[in-house]
């Protein structure tokens, strides 16, 4: 709470220094800003990361050292509002931003509760404007609200938690299952990850709508992706585009030449995975997803996938379902990295998908095949708009689906677990 | 904002309105079949004799008002290894074991303040099996709730403790089924024992020929209830005791906190053969271990 309160003065007076006409002066204090906010990540989350690492390259050259570690939990939500904190200074640095008098507007735009935890990572130039205006209650935005968490809901408590349920045995004691059930694992990850985080993302967008705000999109169904590329400008919109926006733009995205673009796109895969955690595991999650970027971007052909699949179709063509199938197994392979509970394990995990072919009879975690398929079949009816969600114009069978969502989230209260996004 | 809370409170209303009609016609269709109500809500169960044990408390209090009385509390350990008849007459007492499945401290609590609430008793004996006081009692209200005949009021004090979905339709269900014509259905487990009245569990499961697992030091927990029970026996007059079940894992090591009361705890009761399982007593057990029981709690209340 302390640290949250230091980094919302520090960065709301920094907002004032920032806009002073005087450029050199406006870049000093965008400068110890940054400081300020990556020292606070550092020091809170990678201080005992980079410490270890230094005893460890100290003890390859003979010398033993006893490092200092901090004893602390991680502090709720502070990848989220230092970022938030971050973008406001940088948004005044470019003029697309003026500083705001009220410390209180300031405050509530670094510590809505809705986002606070977890995101969507918010711009000042989206939420701000709205925090200042004066909101009028809107019973059209209110009821999408309570679709949305309703449906936020299902997929945290009744999917994601019940997948959960069946994988994390698998993954913390990997080499007593055989193949199939691994990459069965593998595959409910996916699901539970993307139920657990987009079932969050949508609960915070639902209850901004009850107070008249509204959040930025944070999912856009990308277990359709056709490619890496698509599967980024659908996965975690909002963090994925504050790395584009403040990281690869200003060190010259793609427009400075192939080596650069190249550089670029490694750095920004790669600090997108130290954001999420201090753990080798997190940065090699995000190698994979650079290197499965980089054909695109040297075929120029990133930009490729920017509609919505099967537009104005039923199903896929063999086409597009075998580019997503692709993108799929993809994705999930480089999610070993990021739920594993260490390097050896990942390795462990993968190792044993493709050595351990016996006993193929005693298969573990079938229920995934239909919580999964369950997921992914109501996001296929819903893919042509994230943020409203379509129901069914009959009455009686609306409320039907809402009552079997509710009784269903009903029966899993009690076995809830926490949100996986809430650890970064 | 009228009209959505409005809305929201109609919406609610009619969820509710239809969980009550599709758990009456759950429970009607206990007449016709009774595999709608097993799929979804499981039936109820004589397992651990909950139903009888409970319906039978009420009336022996009522029944031995004069008499002075003792009771037993505790896990299914309590139940099956501790027999009150075999206390009975060494204590002078008239004991009952109101024991359940899984009950940890926190439910122990709840209950003897039921029991208070109907009458006396001059000794308080808590069962402690160590993994059991960890638990966090939802084994012990599903049983409670769904597979006896406690009052209402106990039931609810007990619902509002545990924020869990299953347990909060079956309480509903419960209550709906009892008010409609619906076929009781009571599931009788071939492995649950004989009940002998008095709470007591006599199993007919087939004893341990060896124990292979090896005993281990373990630590019982110390738990905060403990303070809560003994400060409620003692504002109603009675002698906490508490009874540290055998089991065949090993020796419990108890807490600092258990010096302030009398304690049971047999050592040397490690036969194999008295037991069907690490820690539960063959009926030919529990009658031993019973009477073992009964002779150090009449040293102990013959020495205050």
């Amino acid at each position: 709470m302390g640290l949250l309160v230091l980094s919302t003065i520090l960065d709301y007076t920094y907002g004032f220094w920032v806009a002073s006409p005087n450029k050199r002066k406006a870049l000093l204090f965008l400068w110890l800003s940054i400081i300020n906010n990556l020292g606070i990540l550092a020091i809170f989350k990678y201080y005992n990361f980079f410490a270890l690492q230094f005893q460890v390259a100290l003890e390859q050259l003979g010398i033993h050292t006893a490092p200092y570690l901090l004893d602390i939990a991680l502090p709720v939500g502070i990848s989220f509002y230092t970022f938030h904190g971050m973008s406001y200074v940088f948004d005044i640095y470019r003029g697309q931003q003026k500083p705001v008098r009220s410390f209180i507007d300031y405050a509530v735009f670094v510590s809505f509760f809705p986002l606070l935890v977890a995101g969507p990572i918010e711009r000042a130039g989206h939420l701000l404007p709205q925090v200042q205006q004066v909101r009028k209650f809107s019973y059209g935005q209110a009821l999408e609200g309570c679709r949305l968490i309703l449906w936020g809901l299902f997929k945290k408590v009744v999917i994601a938690d019940a997948i959960a349920q069946v994988i994390d045995p698998i993954f913390t004691n990997y080499s007593d299952y055989n193949s199939p059930t691994l990459i069965l694992a593998c595959i409910g990850f996916a699901f539970q990850i993307y139920g657990d985080f987009s079932g969050y993302s949508d609960i915070a967008l639902g209850t901004a709508k009850l107070f008249g705000f509204e959040l930025l999109s944070n999912f856009r169904f990308p277990y359709f992706s056709r490619d890496i590329a698509e599967f980024w400008r659908r996965w975690h919109i909002s963090l994925s585009s504050w790395f584009k926006d403040y990281l690869y733009i200003p060190l010259g995205g793609s427009k400075a030449g192939t080596t650069k673009a190249v550089r670029n796109t490694f750095i920004i895969f790669l600090v997108s995975g130290f954001w999420h955690g201090a753990s080798w595991n997190f940065i090699i999650w995000g190698f994979i997803h650079a290197l499965g970027f980089l054909p695109l971007l040297l075929l120029g052909r990133n930009r490729k996938n920017t509609d919505t699949v099967a537009q104005n179709q039923l199903l896929p063509s063999f086409g597009e379902l075998r580019q997503m199938l692709f993108t799929f197994g993809f994705v999930c392979f480089a999610w070993i990295f990021f739920r594993a509970e260490s390097l050896q394990a990942a390795l462990g995990m993968i190792s044993g998908m493709l050595t351990n072919w016996n006993h193929l009879a005693q298969i573990t975690g079938k229920s995934i095949i239909i919580l999964g398929g369950l997921l992914l079949a109501i996001d296929w009816y819903l893919r042509h708009n994230e943020r409203q969600l379509r129901v069914p114009a009959w009455q009686p069978l609306r409320l039907a689906i809402y009552f079997s969502f509710a009784l269903a989230i009903w029966l899993k209260l009690g076995g809830e677990q926490s949100f996986i996004y809430f650890q970064f | 904002m009228r009209r959505f809370v409005k809305r929201l409170f109609q919406l609610a209303l009619l969820f509710i309105l239809s969980l009550i009609l599709g758990l009456s016609a759950i429970a009607i269709s206990t007449r016709f079949t009774l595999k709608i109500e097993q799929k979804t809500l499981g039936h109820q169960t004589h397992w651990g004799s909950s139903w009888e044990r409970i319906s039978e408390f009420e009336t022996w209090v009522k029944q031995n008002s004069t008499q002075q009385k003792g009771l037993i509390l505790g896990s299914s350990t309590a139940y099956r290894n501790l027999n009150p008849y075999a206390l009975d007459s060494a204590t002078n007492l008239n004991w009952f074991n109101y024991a359940s499945s899984g009950q940890p401290p926190v439910i122990s609590y709840q209950l003897l303040q039921h029991a208070f609430s109907l009458g006396k008793f001059k000794v308080v004996l808590l069962d402690i099996y160590a993994p059991v006081v960890k638990l966090d009692g939802l084994e012990t209200a599903h049983d409670l709730i769904y597979n006896s005949q406690l009052n209402w009021w106990n039931k609810t004090k007990m619902l509002c403790s545990y924020p869990e979905g299953k347990l909060w339709l079956r309480y509903l269900y419960y209550y709906i089924k009892k008010m409609l014509p619906a076929r009781q259905y009571i599931i009788e487990d071939p492995k649950n024992g004989t009940y002998l009245k008095k709470g007591f569990v006599c199993s007919n499961q087939e004893a341990l020929t060896n124990f292979k697992q090896k005993a281990k030091n373990q630590k019982v927990p110390n738990f905060p209830e403990l303070l809560k029970i003994a400060a409620l026996c003692k504002a109603n007059g009675a002698q906490l005791i508490l009874n540290i079940t055998p089991s065949l894992e090993g020796p419990f090591e108890l807490p600092k906190a258990f010096n302030d009361h009398p304690v049971i705890q047999i050592k040397n009761f490690k036969e194999p053969s008295l037991f069907y399982d690490s820690h539960h007593m063959t009926c030919q057990g529990a009658n031993l271990y019973s009477a073992l029981v009964a002779g150090q709690l009449a040293k102990i209340l013959h020495s205050k």
